[in-house]
């Protein structure tokens, strides 16, 4: 080793390069996670740390399969073996990327036994402009510009340099290179991290650089100094702005459950909770930043499928930095409930409290309208006595163009939003609206606030049926109400697939079996926590 | 010596065309963990679909390595020259191992790559357009020129039955917008310009399957049609069936959507790739 050494003062041996391979990829794989948590470009499908670490562990063992017979191979020898077997193990754009930065410098210093710190620094710069040349459009912050970087700070080494001073040049180059790719890169930015080729770049020459000192890696990526904690505290400033985090989701199938025990379960891991099915089975929903500790809690209860987190930071970044149709038409929903008003906020509303009365006036709705700062706004009332108000309001309005979509129940609403199309004009939404609002039938369950005669008779207290705001007859039970409702809408829409249950404040999940068995053959049936006021149930059939 | 075609796996090509027009197809991989298969040549749809539905680990895809190409451009050494069509730059990084292994040849016949901004069959009509060029003793421009001029006339819809894989995958692109809601939909997609795009989201697979006919049947001018599907044989075959009686002069045939493919549609998509008449 100490001859190593004494060599390492003097030139790069091909012995040296392979100690200096083999670190680097024992260094990348260790830190392959944290790499892939930072992905985000050009895809961000986290496999960045994984196709590096796999490229470089096939030329590492490539290169010492190759020239293990030899006891002094030359640096021609390794370098070219070394790029050999990354261009046959490249994984993914990053792996090809470092394959081709291999070729480069295998190439550079091709012909020599042994080299100085000088010409391995030229060395560098011909990698850099190999890597440049495997990728079609090279983009401003990526592992490329980091390449680049590096073979610009160690172009010019006086001659007789030591390798590993030129490879400490290197990393600390590197080291800033990555650290402006966010400046570089505004996608990078936003996702509030350096771009991991870059980051995987720049380990790589500090594996390298521990290979030919021949000091041991750090065995925990984690306490590897400053570089990885950054990462990693950057990592998580994106998912725990509080807000976001995950919106995790999950059915739970297992005998005798009780929702409201997950639902309790569930409300210390996150909030949003909702939790609905029968004691069979069970859906869950949570914004949580630990989606594993949610379905954690879904196992102490029973067996966890259809896992499903996705990301609403990422979600709502893309919403903000929005395209200009999102910003050229806005629409305004009025809702009554937090499961409704959670909805139309998903589909991209501006929601309006309805209160307990559902009776928002003009102002709040011209005020919704104007924080959309959009040219063009569409109102959504979701109930008859809201329609004069968004009319009012529409007339009043200055600022926006305000258009009414009059739908009379939220689940028309939600029919609305979910045929707003993407880059569409002001009209066309507006008509996409109202077609889509009008296939679907609507019922409800109510109490009977007294007792009445006409249109149909109620008790006080009396749970009753109503289709389309008219009551149609009273039941004996809510259940029974809701059942009544159910077969009237489907006597109404016969040609129809799916019936959406909204349920109030009390969800019941033997109701929404009930539902489910007497829905019929044919007719799927959706179970959504509306949390709305007044009525246990909202039904809508489409 | 005539010009040769490669393409990749993801043009879900048959095999009897393949073997028509001696064209090369360099598999894309695909990885169960630490477990990697040549897609279409380790491991076949069949098998992968079951695979994705049974599987705790999401599989990942990769391009493939860059010596894939050079050897499959090695092996054709002695053609004219080689018109290599792929799947969109966007999607994959297919092309760029294609560049690099085109470089790392030492003597080759000229080579042409071509980005037809799309996959599957939509990257098909592209591959087949250009065989038939090749087979009529068209020259390197000509060939490259057939295969960009049908790749401009291809329209490629898809029906998923969730966006669960493409965002697992980070291809989701715009159809993040549809992401998010506590409602069920089934959202139906069109890869435009290379880049998927959100057409609209059904609640019902019912009614995403009648708008994915009209979509299909309303597109002008079709003059082939491919109804694609990944394990879901029935609807697409029932779907085919409903398209050629509407449409009665124009061929429609059923394709399978490749593994590579499917891991980001996940299973039970249904699609078509539609070829629009040439001027």
């Amino acid at each position: 080793m100490s001859g190593e050494l004494e060599a390492a003062a003097h030139g790069l041996s091909g012995r040296l390069l392979i100690q200096a391979a083999i670190s680097a990829a024992a260094w990348v794989e260790r830190n392959a996670a944290a790499l892939d948590a930072i992905n985000v470009f050009p895809v961000p499908d986290g496999d960045t740390g994984t196709n590096l670490s796999l490229t470089l562990r096939a030329a590492a063992s490539g290169v010492a399969e190759e020239s293990g017979s030899s006891d002094a191979p030359s640096l021609t020898e390794v370098a070219a073996a070394l790029a050999r077997a990354a261009l046959l193990g490249a994984r993914g754009n990053s792996g090809v990327i470092l394959s081709q930065w291999l070729r480069g410098l295998a190439e550079a210093v091709e012909g020599a036994d042994t080299v100085d710190g000088s010409a391995l620094g030229r060395a560098l710069g011909a990698a850099a402009v190999s890597a440049a040349g495997a990728i079609s459009n090279p983009r401003e912050g990526t592992m490329v510009t980091v390449a680049e970087a590096v073979g610009e700070a160690v172009a010019t080494v006086e001659a007789g340099a030591k390798p590993q001073a030129v490879i400490e040049k290197a990393f600390a180059a590197a080291r800033v290179a990555v650290a402006k790719t966010p400046e570089q890169m505004p996608l990078l930015a936003d996702a509030g991290v350096v771009d991991a080729g870059g980051e995987g770049l720049a380990l790589v020459l500090q594996g390298m650089l521990q290979g030919i000192t021949g000091e041991p890696l750090p065995t925990a990526p984690i306490d590897a100094g400053r570089i990885d904690e950054a990462w990693l505290s950057r990592a998580e400033a994106t998912t725990s702005e509080g807000r976001y985090g995950f919106c995790t989701e999950f059915n739970v199938i297992g005998n005798g459950l009780e929702g409201e025990r997950l639902k309790k379960a569930l409300s210390e891991v996150g909030d949003s909770v909702v939790v609905a099915g029968s004691a069979e089975l069970l859906h869950a929903h949570v914004h949580t930043l630990e989606p594993e500790a949610a379905f954690a809690a879904g196992e102490t209860y029973g067996q966890v499928s259809d896992r499903k987190a996705d990301d609403m930071h990422e979600q709502h970044t893309q919403v903000r930095s929005g395209t200009g149709s999102a910003a050229a038409v806005a629409v305004v929903a009025v809702a009554a409930g937090d499961g409704f008003a959670a909805l139309f906020q998903e589909l991209g509303a501006t929601v309006v409290d309805g209160g307990h009365t559902f009776n928002p006036d003009a102002a709040s709705l011209l005020e919704a309208a104007r924080t959309t700062g959009a040219r063009d706004v569409i109102v959504l009332p979701g109930h008859r006595n809201v329609i004069p108000a968004a009319e009012q309001a529409a007339a009043l309005s200055e600022s926006a163009r305000m258009h009414v979509v009059p739908t009379t129940s939220m689940p028309a609403s939600v029919a609305a939003l979910l045929a707003w199309g993407e880059g569409a004009r002001p009209e066309e939404t507006v008509a996409e609206m109202t077609n889509a609002h009008q296939q679907i039938v609507t019922g409800a369950v109510a109490h009977a606030a007294r007792t009445v005669r006409a249109p149909v008779p109620l008790r006080e207290g009396q749970p009753f049926a109503l289709i389309e705001g008219k009551p149609i007859a009273g039941g004996d039970s809510t259940e029974h109400a809701l059942m009544m409702c159910v077969e009237e809408l489907r006597a109404r829409q016969p040609q129809s697939s799916l019936l959406t249950l909204y349920v109030g404040d009390e969800p019941s999940a033997e109701t929404a079996a009930a539902v489910r068995a007497g829905a019929g053959a044919g007719l799927d049936v959706e179970v959504v926590v509306g949390g709305q006021p007044h009525y246990p149930f909202i039904v809508s059939l489409e | 010596m005539t010009i040769r075609i490669v393409t990749d796996s993801t043009a879900d090509l048959d095999s009897t065309e393949i073997a028509q027009y001696g064209i090369t197809v360099v598999p894309l991989m695909i990885h169960f963990g630490s477990e990697s298969h040549r897609a279409g040549v380790d491991i076949q749809t069949d098998e992968f679909y079951g695979r994705l539905r049974d599987s705790e680990i999401l599989p990942r895809t990769s391009q493939p390595s860059p010596a894939a190409f050079q050897n499959a451009y090695e092996s054709l050494r002695d053609a004219a020259g080689i018109v290599s069509v792929h799947i969109s730059g966007k999607l994959s990084g297919t092309l760029n191992s294609a560049r690099a292994g085109a470089e790392l040849l030492e003597s080759a016949p000229p080579i042409e790559l071509v980005d037809t901004n799309s996959a599957s069959m939509g990257l098909g009509f592209a591959v087949l357009a250009a065989a038939r060029a090749a087979a009529g003793g068209a020259d390197l421009a000509a060939v490259a020129a057939a295969a960009r001029e049908a790749a401009g006339r291809t329209r490629l819809l898809m029906l998923l039955d969730t966006l669960e894989y493409l965002q697992k995958g980070g291809r989701i692109g715009k159809a993040r917008a549809f992401l998010g809601t506590v409602l069920r939909t089934k959202p139906l997609l069109e890869l435009r310009d290379g880049v998927i795009e959100p057409l609209e989201r059904p609640r019902t697979r019912q009614r995403a399957t009648e708008r994915l006919f009209d979509l299909i049947v309303r597109t002008p001018e079709a003059a082939e049609i491919v109804v694609l599907h990944g394990s879901a044989p029935e609807e697409a075959e029932a779907l085919a069936q409903r398209v050629r009686e509407t449409l009665p002069g124009v061929s429609v045939r059923i394709g399978h959507c490749s593994p590579v493919l499917g891991v980001h549609t996940g299973p039970g998509a249904l699609g078509a790739a539609i070829l629009r008449s040439g001027a």
